[in-house]
């Protein structure tokens, strides 16, 4: 960084204009971010359950790491986030490439794309189960199958959520970096002798891999964070890291024990997304 | 003889996309649909039409104080919000470079961060200061969700502004200030409408934070029906959905016509490319 | 037209003189990075326009953005009609600027944007209106007072810049490239349209420009800028006739600047030709002489002259221009009247008359 001021540095503010203005976001921020996480570090570490217990113990993150019941809740969130993260980015690729190899109807597709993500989640969710109840109507009347598929209140009707929650963020991830795509070069490589699976290696994919990543980060961190889709969609029987901060809260008032949910579930977040994200520069630093 | 046709005059469709795009609208479209069944149960397709469950829908004492409740909190969480994000959005366009950082990073963090966390945060907090459960904490939430996009829109929107126009006012004869009112305000009026629609949405639709900070017997309409959903389900929560669902209809015509659409998931989708 | 070598090129008003409208003392203004301004001195006097003129990158904004306001110089003194402006914020310096990008207020209509300064003025409704309704008539868009500004061209949208800012009858005007993204025709067209303006009313002004044909039609003196400083002062004439530097000369193109060097008793070129004495006049720092293309004679009959050989011609509204190239592979250029001129590989005895060249120091 350069302490250098710049030709436009000195027509804009000035420093007291500049604190002025950019300060209360910062005490904002400091105040209901910064405080409140700080907040949820300390309880984690607290030595009772209560809010004001004080002292110090690492007896939640033991418990979390000892009971069987916590350690479930742990891996279903975990698997939960890398399932729909790896579909949602296999069919946003799909998705991206096609509307850039045929443009027909692009600007009326993105549009209905992001429009779901206006509505309300419980809405969606809501839609998505009687979608769901309807299909399996569908099935036994057609003889298809002879017991309904159950998707509302399921392991797989989680990840359908959040695949549809997520897609268009990581579809249009994708499709800002596939944009970029010469479609001519496409051609050319094909005209020159290259194979078409070589094509999509070589051309096609260095230039997705960037929002590849972005929209898998999004995605991994709302899958493992989320609270409303296993709540409505797991029909009580899949347990998450966030379902169960709030029941801990809000029925049984163990708040040292939610705050160390909470810490666990940031400490996956950010190694993970760290590791995926030093993967994915790596990769891309190739291309480069 | 085949006449051969060049494919790359003819536009092609995306097939796949297109099909999985309208995937993605059937859940809304059975929700509205199962709204106008007559019957008192959900069915797919429906067997006639009526809009009786969206009069019983408002009429539900439930559903309609979450409404009041919800739209009172997403317009005063907007106001506030506006109050916050403009200045923030001048101080990261024309600040000082070693604040600028400071100030876009900050705005960054609840976006990264899980809301479950917020939420967990934000409640011991009020708890502590004895302010749990009360209305300010449920907007300052709300605000903290909202802020992220909101300050993106208006930032893009600054920088597009030509700088020199601010200039131009103040050689003719406009203060600072003046000149910033006068001539570049309202020249993003347009994000400034976007952003204040971002926070009144993201408010509006937001489950974790309020779920964590609304009082007992005080919620929002998305956590009403959220509780109501747990225990029944009937054409009065689908007619209630549906009008979410047309509220959503709105706001993304009036963002595609204030431009700041294109903001909602990443801003790929700018109009040429 | 000739010059003697006394009348130097330069009529350098000294910087205290009595006369002077702006004056700046030893501006400095400089950045980290490299660029800005250092030690300017500089006198325009009331109702004269200066022409900033010299490459991008020379400084010559900077020391624009600087009289108004927009830029605090490190150093120096600006006085404006006896008044220290350094320490007045650019609103109450009661100047005006046209920019190069124009920055007329978008959401703003051409009225509006000519009233903005009045506005600011606090002049009443009345005489604010036929104020604007004057200053839109004189740039002749009377008509499109309601427009705004993307609803119109790009001669239109300068004209309206032009009237805002002399609406407000500033006591200086300044103007930054004010006509460099318009096309050649209409750039022609509203340069006359400027300098009528300006002389018409008196304004005093300091204009930039990279263009040295905007700086001759435009300026009343011209100020020529190199790295920061100004290398060249004086009135067009002077300063498009005479050069003093070399670096004036290669930068307006005009002329050919031949290297010279000190031999015995004079100075020579270096294909040999001496340089007359009463060119140098005794003068010890010359490094180059510059002779334009009209000073130089070609034939085809030896009389006399180096041989050369044409290598491009390309014709001027003046006459034909050759592009000689010489033994040892240095071209010089020559002007012939058109009926006199030679085809591409044309073998031709080159004879520059360098009697009539200006001596240039470094």
């Amino acid at each position: 960084m350069t302490r250098a001021r710049s030709p436009e540095d000195e027509a804009t503010l000035g420093r007291r204009g500049s604190w002025l203005l950019g300060g209360p976001m910062l005490v904002f921020v400091v105040a209901l971010f910064g405080y409140p996480a700080y907040l949820v570090l300390r309880t984690s570490v607290a030595s009772g359950d209560g809010l004001d217990s004080g002292g110090f113990s690492l007896t939640h993150y033991v418990t979390f790491f000892t009971d069987s019941l916590y350690l479930d809740a742990l891996l279903n969130t975990f698997v939960i986030a890398v399932v729909s993260t790896a579909v949602t980015a296999v069919l946003g690729l799909l998705y991206a490439y096609e509307i850039t190899r045929r443009p027909g109807l692009r600007t009326v597709l993105l549009l209905l794309l992001v429009l779901p993500l206006l509505v309300n989640g419980v809405v969606r969710i809501y839609g998505l189960q009687l979608g769901m109840i309807s299909l399996d109507r569908v099935l036994l009347d057609l003889g298809l199958r002879d017991t309904p598929l159950g998707l509302q209140y399921s392991f797989a009707g989680i990840i359908i959520a959040l695949v549809m929650f997520q897609f268009p963020f990581m579809a249009l991830a994708v499709y800002a970096g596939l944009s970029r795509l010469d479609v001519s070069l496409v051609e050319a490589a094909q005209t020159l002798g290259a194979p078409r699976r070589e094509v999509l290696v070589r051309v096609v994919l260095p230039l997705a891999v960037p929002g590849l990543v972005a929209g898998s980060v999004l995605t991994f961190a709302a899958a493992a964070g989320t609270f409303i889709v296993p709540a409505m969609m797991g029909g009580g029987r899949v347990n998450t890291i966030p379902q169960m901060i709030y029941t801990s809260v809000s029925q049984t008032s163990q708040w040292a024990t939610a705050s160390a949910f909470a810490v666990v579930l940031v400490a996956i977040l950010a190694v993970s997304i760290l590791y995926s994200l030093r993967r994915g520069l790596r990769s891309t630093a190739g291309t480069r | 003889m085949r006449t051969s046709s060049t494919p790359r005059e003819r536009t092609r469709y995306p097939v796949f996309a297109i099909c999985f795009t309208l995937l993605l609208l059937v859940p809304l479209v059975v929700v509205v649909a199962t709204a106008v069944n007559p019957g008192a149960y959900l069915k797919f397709p429906p067997d006639g039409f009526t809009l009786d469950w969206f009069t019983t829908a408002i009429e539900t004492p439930r559903f309609q104080s979450s409404l009041l409740l919800s739209l009172r909190i997403a317009v005063i969480a907007s106001v506030v919000g506006l109050a916050l994000t403009i200045p923030t959005a001048v101080a990261i366009t024309r600040g000082r470079r070693r604040l600028r950082p400071w100030v876009s990073t900050a705005t960054v963090l609840p976006l990264i961060t899980p809301d479950m966390l917020l939420a967990l945060g934000l409640l011991i907090m009020l708890v502590q200061i004895g302010m749990a459960s009360s209305l300010i904490g449920l907007v300052l939430g709300h605000v903290l969700i909202g802020m992220p996009l909101a300050v993106q829109v208006l930032v893009a929107a600054l920088s597009g502004v030509d700088e020199n126009i601010e200039q131009a006012a103040q050689t003719l004869g406009a203060s600072r200030a003046t000149a910033f009112v006068r001539v570049t305000l309202p020249a993003i009026l347009p994000a400034i409408g976007s952003a204040a629609v971002f926070l009144f949405i993201f408010s509006f639709d937001n489950v974790s934070i309020s779920l964590f900070l609304s009082a007992p017997g005080q919620t929002t309409l998305p956590i009403t029906m959220f509780q109501y959903l747990e225990y029944n389900s009937d054409p009065t929560v689908s007619a209630m959905s549906t009008i979410l669902i047309v509220l959503s209809l709105v706001v993304a015509v009036v963002l595609s016509r204030l431009g700041g659409l294109s903001h909602l998931a990443g801003s790929p989708t700018r109009r040429s490319s | 037209m000739t010059f003697t070598h006394h009348e130097s090129g330069t009529d350098r008003a000294p910087a205290d003189s009595p006369s002077a409208y702006l004056r700046l003392r030893a501006v400095t203004k400089q950045y980290p990075t490299g660029g800005g301004v250092a030690g300017v001195d500089l006198t325009v006097t009331k109702g004269d326009m200066l022409v900033l003129l010299g490459p991008s990158g020379c400084g010559k904004t900077t020391l624009l953005r600087t009289l108004a306001g927009l830029l605090q110089p490190d150093s120096g003194a600006i006085e404006l009609d006896g008044e220290d402006l350094v320490a007045v914020p650019t609103f109450k310096r009661n100047i005006s600027m046209v920019f190069q990008t124009w920055a007329l207020f978008p959401t703003m209509t051409v009225r509006d944007n000519v009233a903005f300064g009045l506005k600011m003025r606090r002049v009443g409704k009345q005489e604010r209106a036929d104020r604007v309704a004057r200053a839109l008539e004189l740039v002749g868009l009377t008509e499109f007072a309601g427009r705004l500004p993307r609803q119109l061209s790009g001669g239109q949208q300068q004209r309206v810049a032009v009237a805002r800012a002399i609406v407000v009858e500033p006591r200086l005007i300044l103007m930054d490239e004010p006509l460099s993204s318009l096309d050649h025709r209409i750039r022609v067209q509203l340069r006359a349209q400027l300098k009528e303006l300006q002389r018409g009313l008196g304004l005093t002004g300091v204009y930039v420009t990279h263009d040295h044909t905007e700086a001759l039609a435009l300026g009343d003196r011209i100020a020529v800028m190199d790295s920061g400083r100004i290398v060249e002062l004086g009135r067009p004439v002077d300063v498009f006739a005479r050069p003093t530097r070399r670096y004036t000369a290669e930068f307006l193109g005009l002329a050919n600047v031949v290297d010279v060097s000190t031999g015995d008793g004079g100075y020579r070129t270096s294909g040999g030709s001496r340089i007359p004495a009463e060119v140098t006049a005794g003068r010890s720092d010359v490094v180059a002489v510059a002779l334009r293309p009209d000073c130089v004679r070609l034939g085809q009959t030896d009389d006399g002259g180096t041989p050369g050989v044409v290598r491009v011609v390309e014709y001027q509204p003046g006459g034909v221009l050759h592009d000689v190239e010489l033994p040892g592979g240095t071209r010089l250029q020559a002007l012939t009247p058109v009926g006199l001129s030679y085809s591409i590989d044309t073998p031709v005895f080159v004879t520059p008359e360098w009697s009539k060249a200006v001596p240039l120091a470094d």
